[in-house]
C-alpha cells in the first residue's frame, strides 16, 4: 500500500511508539536551542539523543557510530546544514548515508530555498519546531518506502512523494517513467471472440 | 558516478525500532516532550532576553558602518525564532522571522534602513514582556507587517 501524503496522515493519540532504542543525532550551533530539542526527544522516550554543536563534531560523530535519525539545524556556526547534509548522503558510508535526516530551517534566504531541497534531507521543518509537528514527521518517516536515489546533482531520499509519472508533455528522466497519458492505438481493437478466448481456461503445456 | 540516477531500495532503520513493543502512547510522548521542555523555559527565556538586549548594539554598529551588523542580525533573528517555541511569548516568532526578512533584504541590497531594524528590535524587547495583553502583540506585529511592506 502506498504511503499516505504528509498532510493526509495524521496522528493517533493512543499509538504506540517506541523510540527508546532510536540512535539519535541532534545538530545545532546554539547551545540553547539544542538543549530544547534533547529535552524534546527525551520527553519523546528517546534514551540518549546524542549532540553535536558543530559540523565538524557532527561529522567525527557520525563516522564513529550508527543513527536512524539526525536532525540538522540548517544554520550552523561553521559551515551551514545544508551542506551537513549533502556530506552525509554522499560520504557518511553505510549505514548512516540511508539515515533519515530532519532539517529545521528558520528564515531562508532566497538563495538557499533550492539548497534546501537539494541537500538530501527526509524532510525540511520551519522553525520553531514543536513536539507535535516533530512527532509527526518522525512517525511519517518511521513509514516511508521512498527509495534512495543518487545522482550527479541530487543524493537522497526521491524527492516525489507519489508516483504520477512525468508531466503532460514532458519525457521522464529515469528509465522506469512512463507518461500517465495514454497515446493512439498501434494495433486494431481486439474482437468480442479474442476477449473472450483470454478468459477461457486451458492446459497448460 | 555516472550521469544516470541510480535507485537504491534502502533499509529503513528508523521504522525498525519504532514499532517495537513497549514505549509510549503518542499522547504520552507530546505530554513528555512538553514537560520536558517545561524544565528549561526559564534558562531559554532568559538567553532570549539576553540575546533580544545585545542587539541595541550590533544595530548601533550597522548604523556606523559595522560591515557584519546585518548578518549578525540575520543569525541574531534565526536564533530567536528557534527559541520562540520554548518559551510562552506569542508573537516572538513572527517579529524574529520579519527581522530576519529585513536583514537579509538589506544585506542582498547593500543599503539598510536602520529606522526598520531598530522598530523591530524594539518590538521584539516588548513582546518577550509576559503579561503584554493580546491585542497589544497583535497591533506590534501589524505594524511591523507595515514596516516591512514599506521598506522592502
Amino acid at each position: 500500500m502506498a504511503e499516505p501524503a504528509v498532510a493526509s496522515f495524521a496522528l493517533q493519540p493512543t499509538e504506540r511508539v517506541n523510540l527508546a532504542s532510536v540512535d539519535v543525532l541532534l545538530v545545532d550551533s546554539t547551545p540553547e536551542s539544542l538543549e530544547v530539542l534533547a529535552q524534546m526527544f527525551a520527553g519523546f522516550g528517546v534514551q540518549m539523543p546524542h549532540r553535536a554543536d558543530s559540523c565538524a563534531s557532527a561529522r567525527q560523530i557520525i563516522g564513529e557510530r550508527s543513527f536512524s535519525l539526525i536532525v540538522i539545524d540548517g544554520a550552523l556556526c561553521d559551515g551551514d546544514g545544508y551542506g551537513l547534509s549533502e556530506w552525509v548522503r554522499r560520504e557518511a558510508g553505510e549505514p548512516n548515508r540511508f539515515a533519515s535526516i530532519i532539517l529545521l530551517t528558520g528564515h531562508t534566504r532566497q538563495s538557499e530555498v533550492f539548497r534546501g531541497r537539494d541537500a538530501g534531507a527526509n524532510f525540511v521543518i520551519r522553525k520553531p519546531a514543536s513536539p507535535m509537528v516533530m512527532m509527526h514527521r518522525i512517525l511519517w518517516l518511521s513509514r516511508d518506502k521512498r527509495d534512495f536515489i543518487e545522482a550527479p546533482g541530487y543524493c537522497g531520499p526521491d524527492r516525489r512523494f507519489r508516483k504520477l509519472g512525468p508531466p503532460d508533455g514532458v519525457q521522464g528522466r529515469r528509465k522506469d517513467d512512463l507518461s500517465a497519458q495514454v497515446g493512439a492505438a498501434t494495433d486494431p481493437n481486439m474482437d468480442q471472440s479474442e476477449i473472450d478466448a483470454m478468459f477461457q481456461p486451458r492446459r497448460a503445456g | 558516478m555516472t550521469d544516470e540516477a541510480r535507485i537504491l531500495k534502502v533499509q529503513n532503520t528508523l521504522a525498525e525500532v519504532v514499532r517495537l513493543p513497549g514505549g509510549k502512547t503518542v499522547a504520552q510522548a507530546l505530554q513528555g516532550a512538553a514537560d520536558k521542555i517545561a524544565t528549561v523555559r526559564a534558562p531559554t527565556l532568559a538567553a532570549l532576553r539576553a540575546r533580544i538586549d545585545g542587539l541595541g548594539a550590533v544595530s548601533q554598529a550597522g548604523r556606523s558602518g559595522s560591515p557584519d551588523a546585518l548578518a549578525e542580525l540575520y543569525k541574531a533573528g534565526n536564533d530567536i525564532l528557534g527559541l520562540s517555541g520554548a518559551v510562552d511569548a506569542p508573537g516572538i516568532a513572527e517579529a524574529a522571522y520579519s527581522l530576519c526578512e529585513l536583514a537579509d533584504a538589506f544585506g542582498e541590497s547593500g543599503a539598510a534602513n536602520w529606522a526598520a531594524i531598530d522598530v523591530h528590535l524594539d518590538a521584539l524587547r516588548i513582546l518577550i514582556v509576559d503579561d503584554l495583553e493580546p491585542s497589544a502583540r497583535s497591533h506590534i506585529l501589524t505594524g511591523l507587517s507595515q514596516v516591512r511592506e514599506r521598506v522592502l
